[in-house]
């Protein structure tokens, strides 16, 4: 292990300008995947910024009947929050998901959406890998790739997300706030995760020095009809093949509206416009939910080991949505 | 484990996210025991040893 300093922030402001005066340091918050990847050698900070501590730890409902949930709230701590699990339950559902309770209690909101692929190739300093030395090569390709992305890859880089939370958080319309050394700005977190392009060391459109200080959920009426289902190689306590989250609106038999995502399945947590715009003033139909899926998946590049994730996909989103909308009417 | 149980946080199994008390069965004690590295966190033994301890810290709450 390399050497590194540690500091524990007083403040947020201090925390952003310390890091924006230190081109190799890191913010630190639960460290679940941070402190992994300096184990393997794939992380290097010279200095590592303690943000846990800061006050960012509660989910508080604000008067738009928004709600907002603090960069430092555990996984934990937010999946038990009732407002979160009664108002999002596909939320509450993503985050128990993922990982297991011991790490749920440590992770926190802004650092799982910053958690990097757990790609084979990029945890392994003796392999070529694009995104942890840019032009080294993406030995994916050829070799092991069976949970790796299907939809918006580039010929330098085919890794996943690996994140739950953030599935159900980009169909919420979740919006990133964050402060910078030039202030704050909000990211709606639709585009806060890029495609990985030519560029795929950069996860995220965040730059140096910018630190995330909340998750704002707008109110979305039908959300408490929700469900998230994901689905992996063991029963528990394993990264997602595929996952969906959905929430659906359905009046007389014709849905109204719907919130789409998958995980697993790209570089990003995939908002499924596509598919929610062949559901909107659809019949709530398993014919129209089929269709949804198939235009949301007909771009899919798969490679030699992973095409099974498409039919893997149209199969857990019908079924989602058909649950759903047999629950409501009953 | 236990005390969450008893706060009546819900688990990946749990059928309702939003019920008051949560039901404990075997499917929850493994889905909660499958964090440990350990890998004998949900054999044939420990499961029910995992149900007796919670049913006897419900009966010393009785008794006090």
């Amino acid at each position: 292990m390399n050497p590194f300093r540690y500091e524990r922030a007083s403040d947020t402001t201090t925390a952003v300008a310390m890091l924006a005066q230190t081109p190799g340091g890191a913010f630190l918050g639960g460290g679940t995947n941070l402190v992994d990847l300096m184990k393997l050698g794939v992380a290097q900070p010279q200095l590592l910024i303690d943000v846990s501590h800061l006050p960012y730890n509660r989910v508080e409902l604000l008067s738009d009947g928004s709600v907002r949930i603090g960069a430092a709230v555990r996984n934990s701590d937010l999946a038990a929050d009732r407002t979160i699990r009664s108002r999002y339950p596909m939320l509450a559902q993503a985050l128990l998901a993922g990982a297991s309770g011991q790490l749920r209690n440590l992770a926190t909101t802004g650092g799982n959406l910053l958690q990097r692929t757990r790609c084979v190739y990029f945890q392994d300093v003796s392999k070529p890998c694009n995104k942890r030395e840019p032009g080294s090569g993406c030995p994916a390709r050829e070799g092991y790739h069976r949970n790796l992305a299907i939809l918006g890859a580039s010929e330098a880089c085919i890794a996943t997300h690996p994140s739950d939370m953030a599935v159900a958080l980009v169909a919420l319309d979740a919006v990133v706030r964050v402060l910078g050394p030039n202030g704050e700005r909000t990211i709606p977190l639709t585009n806060f995760h890029r495609l990985p392009g030519d560029e795929p060391q950069r996860d995220t459109v965040l730059e140096h020095g910018e630190l995330i200080t909340s998750v704002d959920l707008p109110p979305l009426p039908f959300a408490p009809h929700s469900h998230y289902r994901k689905v992996r190689d063991r029963a528990s306590y394993a990264f997602a093949l595929v996952s969906v989250a959905a929430a659906i609106d359905v009046v007389d038999g014709i849905v109204r509206d719907s919130r789409i995502a998958f995980g697993g399945v790209a570089h990003v947590p995939w908002r499924a416009r596509k598919a929610e715009a062949v559901l909107r003033g659809a019949a709530a139909t398993e014919e129209i939910f089929r269709r949804a899926a198939d235009d949301e998946l007909a771009d899919a590049q798969p490679l030699r080991d992973n095409a099974f994730k498409i039919p893997l996909a149209r199969n857990i989103l019908v079924r989602t949505l058909l649950s759903l909308t047999q629950e409501e009417s009953r | 484990m236990l005390r969450e149980i008893e706060a009546g946080w819900p688990s990946a199994v749990s059928a309702d996210l939003n019920a008051e008390h949560i039901t404990l069965s075997d499917d929850e004690i493994r889905e909660r025991m499958s964090g440990n590295l350990c890998r004998c966190a949900a054999y044939a033994n420990i499961v029910p040893a995992i149900a007796a301890a919670m049913q006897n810290r419900s009966s010393e709450e009785v008794v006090r």
